[in-house]
């Protein structure tokens, strides 16, 4: 991608359109990463804090809005860095120092983390010995939701068959790969694995989201039980299976687009066009994430206010001593297999449970599969 | 939105978890919270959301199955049946029920609930039992 860049001094970057276009990549990122840091002691249950189960009275206090404030600044020092040494190396045309920028940031905001968590711990509550559970199996989607689930895979199946039917117009050797200025730089053959490829790396991604669909349906708990909570929670239940369902269509038209290319080599990707979907995609994805909050701690007044459901047991039912580094949970007597990230967002494994272990390893032979893809179909010439 | 029913224990308690958790279910199926017909979760849906293991839920489960309120048949799901009126207790067992309560309203005094608040949740409680009664046609 830089060598098509036009050599000049990291002074004149500011008026040069092309410098932009290429910093973007790496800037949007870095920008991203930067604002959902800020917000992250936001977005996690009240009783949670910086991956410490806290009293939820605890963030009104004035020690705790220190340790916010020294977090904050600290993410913002590691982003400005991040930020200014991905414009050096564009501005040089040095491609891995714009990812060593990249770098940079994500190690100074974990380590920025950890140093709140660690800042916290002194204001950890005692583990809870209440726990509560709710009396109705968990609703299963219905018809419709089966309807909705099946469209991604139909769509990946449909290209299938036009691409079967349209095999002699695909040319002997097509384009597969392109630079950010828009020249391809990867190259594949008239193959099974060439033509079907990207249809097969979409059928894998969007199997790997259904799993994940199914497993935080049917393997993680419901976190709160009673009082204003729990519906909040039933509603982010719907929310998340909503979310999933978008993934699996965003992820089956990008490469159905790339599927359906093959037999139109006339046609020139619109690299531009994909990356700004891309990146609209994802930060949609953080607006209603970080608008919701972890298990729907924000979707409401009584869903952010946990003083005003004293029946409910503080903390999210994980023993602070099970989670390494507030990231990792290990827990062999908890049998739920995937339980809420402390860090705000989503669902992580339990390593106490084999069950993880074959999930992670399912998950990383679905990652395998484009990389054996990639490497038997792609060229560089 | 109507609040779906629930149950809570205390693993500090003496009393065991399975035994908890069977008289949480039991509470909410004389309530009428949980009418004939409908399902419970799974053993180990519940036994995740309460973070204990299967088998202390599968304990209660079948408790409950012998007592004739659970259907357990094995790839049908754990569905509430429609019970059929136990035998009249005996004496020894109404002086044993009256016995538990006067100690539990002895000790919920001396942990300094008020009398008044007692005697409204007794007035509930009595309340569902004549409603559950009524249904099963006593």
């Amino acid at each position: 991608m830089f060598a098509h860049m036009p050599t000049a001094p990291a002074a004149v970057i500011t008026g040069n359109p092309v410098l932009w276009a290429l910093i973007a990549p790496f800037a949007a990122p870095l920008v991203s990463i930067a604002v959902f840091f800020h917000f992250l002691p936001e977005i996690t249950r009240r009783d949670i804090f910086f991956a410490v189960t806290v009293d939820p009275a605890f963030r009104n206090t004035r020690d705790a809005r220190s340790i916010i404030r020294r977090f904050r600044v600290e993410v913002r020092i590691h982003s400005g860095m991040g930020l200014a040494i991905a414009f050096v190396g564009v501005a040089a045309r040095q491609p891995l120092v714009p990812l060593a920028g990249v770098a940079w940031q994500t190690g100074g905001v974990l380590h920025a983390f950890l140093r709140a968590r660690k800042h916290t711990m002194p204001y950890a509550s005692p583990p809870s010995a209440r726990r509560e559970g709710t009396l109705i199996p968990r609703p299963a989607g219905g018809v419709a939701h089966a309807f909705l689930q099946a469209g991604p895979f139909a769509i990946l199946v449909g290209s299938a068959l036009y691409l079967a039917a349209n095999w002699q117009r695909i040319p002997e050797r097509f384009p597969v790969h392109w630079g950010l200025d828009g020249q391809p730089n990867g190259w594949s053959t008239r193959s099974v694995a060439g033509v079907y490829g990207p249809l097969l790396i979409g059928f894998c991604l969007c199997a790997m989201i259904e799993l994940f669909s199914y497993g935080i349906l049917h393997w993680t708990r419901q976190v709160r039980a009673s009082g204003p909570g729990a519906l909040a929670e039933t509603r982010f239940r719907r929310v998340q299976a909503g979310i999933l369902v978008a993934l699996e269509y965003f992820f089956a038209l990008i490469f159905n687009g790339l599927g359906v290319l093959r037999s139109h080599p006339e046609q020139e990707p619109r690299i531009g066009l994909f990356l700004l979907g891309t990146f609209v995609f994802i930060f949609v994805l953080f607006v209603i994430l970080i608008r919701t909050g972890q298990g729907g701690a924000n979707l409401s007044k009584a869903g952010r206010d946990l003083e005003l459901v004293p029946e409910g047991p503080i903390g999210d039912r994980t023993p602070d001593q099970c989670w390494r580094a507030g990231m990792f949970y290990v827990n062999r007597n908890d049998p739920a297999v995937l339980v809420e990230k402390r860090f705000g967002i989503g669902y992580t494994l339990n390593f106490g449970r084999p069950a993880a272990w074959l999930l992670l390893g399912l998950i990383l032979a679905s990652a395998a599969i484009p990389l054996v893809i990639a490497l038997v179909s792609v060229h560089a010439r | 939105m109507k609040h779906a029913p629930f149950i809570q224990i205390d693993l500090s308690s003496r009393v065991p978890a399975y035994e908890q958790i069977a008289s949480e279910i039991r509470a909410s199926l004389v309530a009428g919270d949980l009418p004939p017909g409908s399902s419970l979760p799974t053993v180990r849906q519940l036994a995740t959301d309460l973070n204990v293991h299967h088998n202390t839920v599968a304990q209660a489960y079948r408790i409950l199955a012998a007592e004739g309120w659970l259907d357990l048949r094995r790839g049908r799901g754990v569905r509430v049946l429609s019970r059929s009126n136990p035998a009249r207790a005996a004496g020894n067992d109404q002086r044993n029920f009256d016995l538990q309560l006067r100690r539990l309203l002895a000790k919920a005094v001396a942990e300094g609930v008020s009398p008044t608040a007692i005697a409204r949740q007794l007035a509930v409680h009595a309340r569902h039992v004549k409603a559950w009664a009524s249904a099963r046609g006593d």
